[in-house]
């Protein structure tokens, strides 16, 4: 049997436009206590794992820089490699073309030597938040400092976000990038609504 | 409660999940040993609760995927020593 190992890109459109009544459903088609949410860009999304050579191989290949550090991004913010843990590896594209051809070799699974390359693209959705405060509207429902000192512009990590596990990457001083997985996309927009709601009566009333 | 991540640094609790006793080693299988079933009982389903130190394993599963070994007191939960598990089998 034959395989189309060709990924069917229209699947990226469809889960853009899906992704937007998202926001209508939990509040955010309006900014709220200063903090604009927008669904990122339809984008490829593959998982690398392995050891540091297989990695910088696949890497090479694609012509995506790696990052000089672990819980880093780089290539800028629409190509972008995460180094999300020892051998652990986020590849990030907004470039259909790139994200085609690592689907491809994802699928084939051409070098499976000590490494695995997985299409994660359907699993994850992407926001950006954007705002002044953005890094309290995080922290109401994340453990992690991401205040700029601890967190600068550039880290990237998983972590938790209440009960969910999400990726937060900053890209500027007052924004965020953050994965979630899709079926928790819900959940999570909705506990940042409800904090964004807390955060300005509280601004409001002077308190914080 | 804070786990210091040898790669992430500090991170909550939260994040990580317990997989047990870290010395634990699987008895060597032999035939001819009549003891084998009470070693496979012991090392499956025994476990010591000792108070004082203790080694375990942790993953911190939604932060780097590393596998660490935790030395932890078990009458104050005092951490004193957390290792990559990775880097840990390169030294033994």
């Amino acid at each position: 049997m034959t395989q189309n190992m060709t990924p069917n890109l229209q699947n990226y459109d469809v889960r853009a436009a899906a992704a937007a009544p998202i926001l209508a459903m939990t509040g955010w088609d309006k900014p709220q206590a200063g903090i604009k949410l927008t669904t990122a860009p339809p984008a490829g999304r593959f998982n690398l794992r392995g050891s540091p050579e297989y990695c910088r191989r696949i890497c090479e290949k694609m012509s995506l820089a790696l990052p000089p550090k672990m819980l880093q991004a780089a290539g800028g913010n629409q190509n972008a490699v995460l180094w999300l843990g020892p051998d652990e590896y986020y590849l990030y594209t907004e470039d259909a073309d790139k994200a085609a051809h690592l689907a491809a070799s994802a699928a084939s699974n051409a070098a499976p030597d000590h490494g695995s390359l997985v299409d994660n693209s359907h699993r994850f959705v992407g926001f950006h938040i954007e705002g002044e405060n953005v890094a309290t509207l995080l922290m109401a429902y994340c453990p992690l400092d991401v205040t700029a000192a601890a967190f600068p512009v550039g880290k990237a990590t998983r972590t938790i976000m209440a009960k969910i596990d999400v990726l937060l990457w900053r890209q500027s001083e007052t924004k965020f990038h953050i994965e979630i997985a899709r079926s928790f996309a819900q959940y999570g927009l909705r506990l940042l609504a409800f904090a964004a709601s807390n955060q300005a009566a509280l601004r409001q009333a002077g308190l914080i | 409660m804070r786990i210091k991540c040898p790669h992430c640094g500090e991170r909550s609790l939260d994040e990580f999940s317990y997989y047990g006793d870290a010395t634990l080693r699987r008895p060597e299988v032999n035939d001819q040993d009549a003891n084998l079933l009470a070693k496979f009982t012991d090392y499956v389903y025994l476990r010591d609760n000792p108070a004082g130190q203790h080694q375990e394993l942790w993953q911190h599963q939604f932060g780097c995927r590393a596998w660490l070994v935790v030395t932890r007191d078990t009458n104050s939960h005092l951490m004193t020593e957390v290792t990559a598990a990775a880097q840990k089998g390169e030294a033994a």
